[in-house]
């Protein structure tokens, strides 16, 4: 007869407090590891898509600033213009180094000359671009050619095809940005060349034709020199460059990351209710159970059970539902994340990075270690009570 | 082989005046002694034996068993030494339910010699053929009457083939038919094994079953009787076979 044998003959043998503290992990693990991926997920997210970009301070058409960030963390397509001369004069503004426009494009939606429908697609200018760039340079060793674009990580190209159908133009996919959890990760990058030609063969590839002015842009991205304030160059943009909104990139997003916070707040609120609540009901449910033994536990001592063996032991049967609990638990949140990403990011309006497998085994395995550290100070007390008494005391009882 | 030096054990009641359960009590009990205590119910009995035990740490004087004082141990030693060298029988049902009487036979052994292997098994097999519930193993305690529950839980106590057996009352709860199968099963034990046992009792009429007769009374020894040696307790037992169909002793060899 082994420990694990008596550990697991003891566990089916209490139904009531085996699943009450399984459900109770599980519903504290699963729930601290839903609100750690929501929250540190959009973060990392809102983080990411700030690097991507690559730039100091975003201009932008005034007033548009939050369809522009909506569309950038979610991928929903938009169509804002401003003037391309925003570039040169954005560009004379003292503290500014480098201006690099782009211009937001999207794809049909439903049309059979598009492979993805309502695709957010951006066009960059080679000659001042500083945010794609540095991943060519790093990853391809060239520049895009006419008719190339990279994707973002889950743009693919469909089986028997090799190229991506643009407004019915054939786009050669090179390469696969890393993953940001936004729209980002569903967006296409090609040079305003390729723009151009996409446009320009539209009417005759196309069910639509898409149409561009060739003076009109998106967005400008600014990369200061070193030491200028982002703040104040911001500030100096908008008071010399009429109908625009510069914004430093630690405040894009911002009312994401302020929707984050709250969440923040909430989720971890409501967590650590959830926490407590378990932990007592764990503590009370399991001490009964334990209490309700003292006589077996007296007769396993009289055998020949040391007392760390019998603290081991009821330890251990804590510890296999703890895991059991907080395992499933676990797995139904990251199933349920996976499976209802969009919804959940539609619902919470919030990009949602995914964390790789050894990142959230490694989260997965800290959450655990949390909660079992948690239900064993449940379960100090009682346990360390019984095998504190005489054997003899328990047996006369 | 078992030596109580000017033992006391006082028990600390809540909101109540501590309770000295056994007083100064010399005591020496020597291999192959069968030792019946008795006396009144809360004249100390079942203290005394949970201090031959290690069970219960005594209040002042020194428990030693085969010359090791039980409290100048660690407690993975005393365990051991109940594991290794004591047999229990307890007066209430102690049977873990969650597992087969199989099982439960060979749970001592696993405290200190890792999983039970076939060998084990075979033995308890046998320990069961001895007890009459051979065909008892993989039922489980539930399944069991109270006598037959007593009968795994004797031979779960000589599952270790130890050198001594106390049984604190271990027919209490047990008719009277079955009382008597109990003690003749523990006659057997003894008959044929020479263990040193100790059997705590309120019921007068075991007195001269054993070798030697305690009486209890307020805690202390208030009667040692020396009164018969093996060989007589054999003759007691012949007689008794002959005047009082109610006990029996097995002509089979012991398991051990």
């Amino acid at each position: 007869m082994n420990d694990l044998r008596l550990i697991t003959r003891n566990i089916s043998d209490n139904p009531l407090r085996s699943w009450i503290t399984g459900l109770c992990t599980a519903l504290v693990a699963g729930l601290i590891i839903f609100s750690y991926l929501l929250v540190n997920g959009s973060q990392e997210s809102l983080m990411r898509v700030t690097q991507r970009l690559g730039a100091d301070i975003a201009v932008i058409p005034a007033g548009n600033q939050i369809i522009v960030e909506e569309a950038l963390l979610m991928g929903n397509p938009i169509s804002v213009w401003m003037p391309r001369a925003v570039v040169n004069e954005v560009a004379s503004i003292q503290g500014v180094e480098v201006v690099s426009p782009q211009l937001f494009l999207s794809t049909m939606r439903g049309a059979s000359c598009c492979t993805v429908s309502d695709m957010f697609m951006v066009a960059y200018d080679p000659a001042t671009d500083f945010t794609i760039r540095p991943w060519l340079k790093d990853n391809l060793d060239t520049n895009l050619k006419l008719g190339q674009a990279i994707g973002g990580t889950y743009i693919t190209t469909t089986a028997g095809r090799e190229d991506i159908l643009v407004y019915g133009y054939e786009i050669d996919l090179v390469g696969s940005l890393e993953s940001t959890g936004s729209g980002l990760d569903q967006s296409l990058f090609f040079t305003y060349d390729t723009a151009v030609d996409i446009a320009r063969l539209s009417p005759m590839k196309a069910e639509a034709a898409l149409v561009l002015s060739p003076d009109s842009i998106s967005t400008a991205l600014v990369r200061l020199t070193d030491g200028a304030d982002p703040y104040k160059v911001a500030d100096e943009i908008e008071s010399r460059v009429r109908g625009v909104s510069a914004i430093p990139a630690a405040s894009l997003f911002r009312n994401q990351r302020e929707h984050v916070e709250s969440l923040r707040r909430n989720l971890g609120l409501f967590s650590v209710i959830a926490w407590v609540m378990s932990m007592v009901l764990i503590g009370f449910v399991s001490a009964a159970a334990v209490l309700g033994r003292r006589q077996e536990l007296g007769v396993l001592r009289a055998l020949g059970a040391t007392q760390t063996r019998l603290i081991g032991l009821l330890f251990s049967e804590s510890a296999l539902l703890t895991l059991a609990g907080g395992m499933f638990g676990i797995a139904l949140s990251a199933v349920g994340l996976i499976l209802f990403k969009t919804l959940i990011t539609q619902s919470f309006n919030l990009p949602l990075y995914i964390p790789s497998l050894p990142e959230f085994l490694l989260l997965a395995g800290w959450i655990l270690l949390v909660v079992l550290a948690s239900v064993f100070l449940a379960l100090l007390l009682p346990i360390l009570k019984v095998s504190s008494e005489e054997a003899a005391t328990i047996l006369k009882e | 082989m078992i030596k109580l030096t000017n033992v006391s054990k006082e028990y600390a009641l809540k909101r109540e005046a501590p309770v000295m359960a056994v007083k100064d009590v010399r005591l020496e009990i020597t291999q192959g002694e069968f030792v019946v205590v008795t006396g009144r119910s809360g004249s100390g009995k079942t203290t005394l034996l949970n201090l031959m035990a290690g069970l219960a740490k005594p209040t002042a004087g020194s428990v030693s068993v085969n010359g090791i004082n039980l409290w100048e141990k660690s407690d993975t030693e005393r365990a051991r030494l109940r594991n290794q060298q004591l047999g229990f029988v307890f007066q209430f049902p102690s049977l873990l339910q969650s597992l087969t009487v199989l099982e439960n036979i060979v749970l001592p052994l696993g405290f200190f010699g890792g999983a039970a292997n076939r060998a084990d098994l075979d033995k308890a097999r046998q320990m069961l053929e001895t007890v009459g519930l051979s065909d008892k193993v993989n039922a489980v305690p539930r399944q069991l009457s109270a006598g037959q529950q007593q009968r795994v839980v004797i031979a779960r106590a000589l599952i270790n083939s130890p050198a001594i057996l106390l049984a604190d009352e271990p027919t209490s709860n047990l008719d009277e038919q079955t009382e008597v199968e109990i003690i003749s099963l523990l006659m057997d034990i003894y008959r044929q094994n020479g263990i040193t046992m100790v059997l705590v009792t309120h019921d007068g009429s075991l007195v001269n079953r054993g070798t030697r007769s305690i009486v209890m009374s307020g805690g202390q020894i208030v009667s040692d009787i020396n009164q018969v040696d093996f060989a007589s307790v054999q003759a007691s037992a012949a007689l008794m076979r002959s005047d009082d169909p109610k006990f029996s002793i097995s002509d089979k060899p012991p398991p051990y």
